[in-house]
């Protein structure tokens, strides 16, 4: 199991464009991936669940992952974070 | 007690003939095809037998790939007709649609449960509804709605694979469309299957969806209390739009008659589509710019069929208002260039964004629903300077359209000196940072305004030397001047363009643009009634901008009148004390000049 913490750097916070391009790339992966906030845990794969995180600017979120290629699933979605999900900066 | 309610439920079942506000004209046959909405579904709870619990699963998966292939469907026809960027609306139902987690979830709880899936889907999705629908955040909350939508989708589906009813219409049918309310969603997605008509129970006649109806030439009448109620799905139904009459399992003679009629409005169409090219100026020679009106680039079609001289208002707040964020810098300007190219040598007004108001509202800020008094609070130019980087990016990409053609910026919801000025000091800001990323577009590109606010009005003699013209919204200064809400039923009548104030301050308008050496345009629904061009045109107004279907009319009329004649009616008018007396003279003269138009207009009224 990997565990590694990122910030929500959009503006916007984690919301449509964003949560999209999160669920498409942990689809990607064959480890479950979860997302960590406070008390709530919810598959990263699910947009209906990375939405009712509702993670906005500036909020801390922890990437759980499990399975083969854990390293990699946890740190290419702390890069896509790091990149604003791949949104113009200002977004 | 009883008894009587009974007695009424049969006078409704029986009823063939209903009135409601014509909305948008044409005439329609179909069958009706009724929304449904997921709140109106009982979905009661039944155990299922252990043994069945792949039987229930299977049905759950074959509904969901059903839905996914008419999504899919629709999906297609958006990005053909309006445009990749349009597509996106159906992206994120489909991405709910397919949620693993959620298909998880439904087929443990089923199996754990042994609980029919549609009660269970019901279930797990409201949960993620209310999760949602408690967030701080709007830009969580207004996902709501396409969860909504996609969670109706599916119980209908669940359901209809039990009662195997719903789906018997062919998908080549032509269907009119009912619903409770109307969304421009809706239309948007709807007017891209076979809907060829529109009714819905709410809706005033200046509310967005009409003109969106409008522009899309959809027959829509708005208004029949109760209708979803009493039509049934699959019944055949007719509309005559221009009446705003919608007739239930019409008599063959009553759909021939409509057919009939249909095919002279068909004809009428041809010759204005002939004419299209006849150069828009009065009988002693004046020349009025005659200039369209349109929302989505899939009207240019329209405008070119009718042959409007350029476009005179481009609203853009539907791709703002459709998508889920705000556009970027790049979707904007593809869509600008895109119309922009299509008529290159006409001038193109884009109006900076006018959401608020009565406008369906999410990117910026949902809590303008809530205002007391949405009309005179966050809206227009306001969001635009409160919130510069929206209106910089949105200038950004009109000034690179503007490279391809003639284009010139409009601001709406002016209403102190002081944001003209400080439009402006944005617009600069956007065409230093072009230069520096050396993006070319037209150094010179025309700022102006709309003219709505009465404090504007009031100023325009003053504020022209400011701007490069004058584009009068006669809708929102007529509600202002009147202090009307065009949108309350209860004084919705007291809303008149023809109020001898409204006519006095489109009159000191037009003058003050003289004075200032500018040009003025009439842009609001006056300019697209036929009875108000004589007036226009004798207060000296040099260009109307109307509905892409009204070209062809308001052409007519400017080619028959004389400015000289236009001009000391206009002084009549002008002279007389009475909203009453107005609106008696202008349909007089109109008669007069005009004796055979309803005839052979009839469409139009």
């Amino acid at each position: 199991m990997v565990k590694k913490e990122f910030e929500i750097l959009n503006h916007q916070g984690l919301h449509a464009r964003p949560a999209t391009a999160l669920v498409t790339l942990a689809s990607q992966f064959e480890a479950d991936v979860f997302l960590l906030q406070e008390d709530r845990k919810i598959n990263a794969k699910s947009i209906l669940g990375v939405l009712v995180l509702a993670a906005e600017h500036g909020s801390k979120l922890i990437v759980q992952t499990i399975g083969e290629d854990e390293q990699q699933a946890a740190d290419k979605i702390v890069e896509l974070a790091n990149n604003h999900f791949g949104m113009d900066v200002t977004d | 007690m009883l008894e009587n309610k009974t007695d009424k439920q049969t006078e409704s079942d029986n009823k063939q003939k209903f009135h409601g506000i014509a909305s948008s004209p044409g005439i329609a046959i179909g069958r009706a095809n009724i929304k449904f909405s997921a709140n109106d579904l009982e979905i009661p709870s039944k155990k299922i037998n252990k043994k069945n619990i792949d039987k229930e699963i299977t049905r759950f998966i074959d509904a969901k790939e059903c839905v996914n292939r008419e999504l899919r469907d629709i999906q297609r026809k958006i990005s053909q007709k309006y445009g990749k960027e349009y597509s996106d609306l159906i992206e994120s139902q489909i991405e709910i649609l397919n949620d693993v987690e959620v298909e998880k979830q439904i087929i443990e709880t089923v199996s754990e449960n042994l609980l029919n899936v549609e009660y269970v889907y019901k279930l797990i999705i409201s949960e993620y509804i209310e999760l949602l629908e408690s967030s701080q955040s709007e830009f969580f909350r207004e996902r709501v709605s396409d969860i909504r939508e996609v969670k109706n989708q599916m119980l209908l589906k669940l359901i209809s694979f039990d009662e195997n009813n719903l789906n018997e219409m062919s998908s080549d049918e032509s269907k009119i469309y009912f619903a409770k309310y109307l969304t421009p969603n809706d239309i948007i997605i709807h007017s891209s299957e076979n809907i060829v008509g529109f009714v819905a129970e709410e809706g005033g006649l200046t509310s967005h969806i009409s003109i969106l109806a409008r522009t899309l030439d959809i027959p829509m009448v708005l208004g029949i209390k109760n209708i979803t109620n009493i039509v049934k799905t699959g019944e055949i139904v007719a509309l005559n739009a221009n009446k705003g009459v919608l007739l239930r399992n019409p008599p063959k003679e009553q759909i021939e008659k409509f057919k009939k009629e249909h095919k002279k409005h068909l004809e009428i169409e041809n010759i204005f589509i002939n004419h299209r090219n006849d150069p828009t100026v009065t009988t002693d020679g004046r020349k009025v710019r005659l200039a369209a009106n349109i929302s989505l680039p899939v009207e240019m079609d329209m405008v070119k069929k009718y042959g409007g001289e350029g476009i005179g208002l481009y609203r853009t707040e539907y791709l703002y208002l459709m998508k889920n964020e705000v556009p970027t810098e790049n979707e904007l300007f593809h869509e600008y260039s895109h119309i922009v190219k299509q008529l290159p040598n006409e001038k193109i007004a884009i109006r900076t964004i006018d959401v608020g108001g009565d406008k369906m509202y999410s990117k910026l800020g949902k809590e303008i629903l809530k205002e007391r008094n949405p009309f005179m609070g966050y809206r227009g130019i306001r969001i635009c300077l409160d919130k510069p980087e929206i209106f910089i990016t949105q200038i950004k990409a009109i000034l690179r359209a503007s490279h391809y053609g003639k284009v010139k910026i409009m601001i709406p919801m002016i209403s102190t000196i002081e944001e003209i000025i400080l439009s402006k000091e944005y617009i600069q800001k956007a065409k230093d940072i072009l230069t520096k990323e050396g993006k070319p577009f037209d150094e010179n590109i025309k700022v102006g305004i709309l003219v709505e606010t009465p404090s504007i009005a009031f100023l325009s003699k003053r504020i022209g030397k400011e701007v490069d013209y004058f584009s009068i919204g006669t809708n929102d200064l007529t509600q202002y001047i009147l202090a009307v809400d065009r949108g309350n039923d209860k004084i919705n009548k007291l809303f008149c363009h023809y109020d001898p104030a409204v006519i006095g301050a489109i009159r000191w308008i037009i003058k003050s643009a003289k004075a200032n050496n500018i040009k003025a345009t009439v842009c609001g629904e006056m300019a697209s009634d036929p009875i108000s061009t004589m007036l226009l045109v004798g207060l000296g107004i040099d260009t109307l901008s109307v509905s892409p279907i009204f070209l062809g009319p308001i052409r007519t009329v400017i080619r028959n009148i004389s400015y000289e004649e236009s001009k000391i009616f206009a002084n009549k008018i002008l002279k007389i004390q009475t909203r009453k007396e107005v609106i008696k003279e202008i349909k007089k003269q109109f008669d007069k000049k005009f004796p055979n138009w309803e005839k052979d207009y009839e469409r139009l009224f």
